[in-house]
């Protein structure tokens, strides 16, 4: 792979974190460049979860810093944007004004982030459904538009800590066709937590094993697609 | 229609038949009439004396509505706070607990006492009886609320404002008013009995009135009154509970 290929636009530099005297990160780094998907693969309680709260800037790590684009953000919220397991829309807001929340907060009026946010639905699948409510989506669409308010939130690097694990296995196949054209299409740049190998095989650029609080090893995957095809993946 | 046959005939069924049993009864003489007049006889007071208990009704609704705001205001202030600051829940809720053992009808006197004959006693009733069922019922819907929720709304970058705007207070909707629903009827009651203790207006005044000229059907009146007046209001907080949260109704649809 042309490394010099891809700027580096995240960076995770020897991060430690422990609980009451627990090390449960213990100095991770890792890279994620433009466009590209990396997977962190491992079993529950190896800390994947932990990794994500420091790089979303929810908690403060003992030691290590993470970069976005060259800048260090290490505890501070609003850089990069984390979707977890469960959806967790909004139920009393509309899709529309679900998905455009993350404009809002940053001080958008109620009508330009809906208008935002109604644009990028059929991306997501979701043309026609900006009027619904959460409690009117199949598991599948209330996934999709977690994910488009996640876009909405950074477009920068996208945090997915196991965002399919909860549907059933149609849905999930579907879903994981969806998102792999729908990540290189809009160039998305991915961090994804999951447990489940085939999951990592099936979207990733390259996989990190994560076990006991280390980058226990590295797997580059080859997509369909990707051989030869990097640059066109999302630089 | 035949939902509406589903969901509310048996009660409809339920109160006729309790009022046809007690015709029954009051008409029998196995209770002599003048101590359990019938609900005919008890309809037949409205005519004449309807505008007299419209105009007390004013003034014990005045009252009730008062109390009810402050009550409101004063809950959700605790509420907030107790849910911002731990240490703060930790403090008072036991406080709060203890103070609704303390019954109303031993406040009320004192009260009368300490703030004299007019609205004022009876509007700080109201707001001491209804507090309570709204300070709970908005604690535990703030802390109801999912704390991934919160972390993802403070990963987005919200401040806690927009956290409490957006995530607390729509989540906390569905316990307020069930609290809300318990103040009303409390709103009423509690300004009934503080009027008993003493003013000049007011459906408990009435009550007193009738009571020692022994006017039973009266006294069935007036209880009439109160009880059509708590369940309109029952109704009216229902409507507005639908109207403030139409993701529920869309739910309900839905299923």
């Amino acid at each position: 792979m042309e490394e010099k290929a891809y700027s580096s636009l995240l960076n995770v530099e020897d991060v430690t974190v422990s609980f009451e005297g627990r090390a449960v990160l213990r100095g991770v780094s890792l890279q994620l460049r433009d466009g590209e998907l990396v997977s962190l693969l491992g079993a529950s309680g190896g800390g994947k979860t932990t990794l994500f709260n420091v790089v979303s800037g929810l908690l403060v790590p003992d030691a290590g810093r993470v970069l976005l684009r060259g800048r260090d953000i290490t505890g501070a919220t609003g850089h990069v944007s984390y979707m977890m397991q469960k959806d967790l829309l909004l139920e009393s807001m509309r899709v529309a004004d679900n998905v455009g929340l993350p404009l809002r907060l940053r001080g958008a009026s109620k009508a330009q982030a809906r208008a935002e946010a109604v644009a990028l639905l059929p991306d997501f699948g979701l043309a026609g459904a900006a009027q619904l409510w959460p409690s009117q989506l199949s598991g599948g669409m209330r996934q999709r538009a977690a994910l488009a308010r996640t876009y909405l939130a950074s477009r920068d690097v996208l945090l997915l800590d196991e965002p399919f694990s909860a549907l059933d296995a149609f849905t999930k196949a579907d879903m994981h066709r969806w998102f792999m054209a729908t990540q290189r299409r809009l160039g998305l740049s991915v961090l994804f937590v999951t447990h489940d190998i085939d999951e990592a095989a099936l979207l990733s650029d390259r996989i990190l094993v994560v076990k006991e609080g280390l980058i226990a090893g590295y797997v580059p995957v080859t997509r369909p697609g990707n051989a030869g095809d990097a640059s066109a993946a999302g630089v | 229609m035949k939902r509406f046959a589903k969901n509310y005939l048996p009660a409809i069924v339920a109160v006729l038949a309790v009022l046809v049993l007690w015709q029954v009864l009051a008409t029998s003489g196995a209770v002599p009439s003048y101590m359990l007049p019938s609900p005919a006889k008890v309809l037949a007071v409205f005519p004449a004396e309807g505008q007299l208990l419209w105009s007390h009704s004013l003034v014990t609704l005045e009252e009730a509505a008062l109390g009810l705001a402050a009550g409101v205001a004063l809950g959700f202030a605790f509420a907030v706070l107790m849910d911002a600051f731990d240490v703060l829940r930790r403090a008072i809720y036991p406080l709060l607990v203890l103070s609704q053992t303390v019954p109303v009808v031993a406040i009320a006197p004192l009260l009368v006492l300490w703030l004299g004959y007019d609205i004022t006693p009876k509007v700080v009733l109201v707001a001491l009886v209804t507090f309570f069922p709204i300070a709970v019922g908005l604690l535990q819907g703030f802390q109801s609320v999912d704390p991934d929720e919160v972390n993802l709304m403070r990963a987005m970058g919200a401040s806690r404002w927009q956290v409490f705007r957006f995530v607390k207070i729509p989540g906390a909707l569905p316990e307020f008013f069930s609290g809300l629903r318990i103040a009303v009827a409390y709103a009423v009651v509690g300004a009934v009995i503080s009027e008993w203790l003493g003013g000049f207006n007011g459906l408990g005044v009435y009550m007193t009135r009738v009571q020692k000229a022994f006017a039973f059907d009266r006294m069935f009146a007036v209880i009439f009154v109160i009880s059509a007046i708590s369940l309109l209001l029952m109704l009216l907080v229902g409507l507005v509970e639908r109207k403030s949260m139409p993701w529920r109704s869309a739910r309900q649809e839905k299923e």
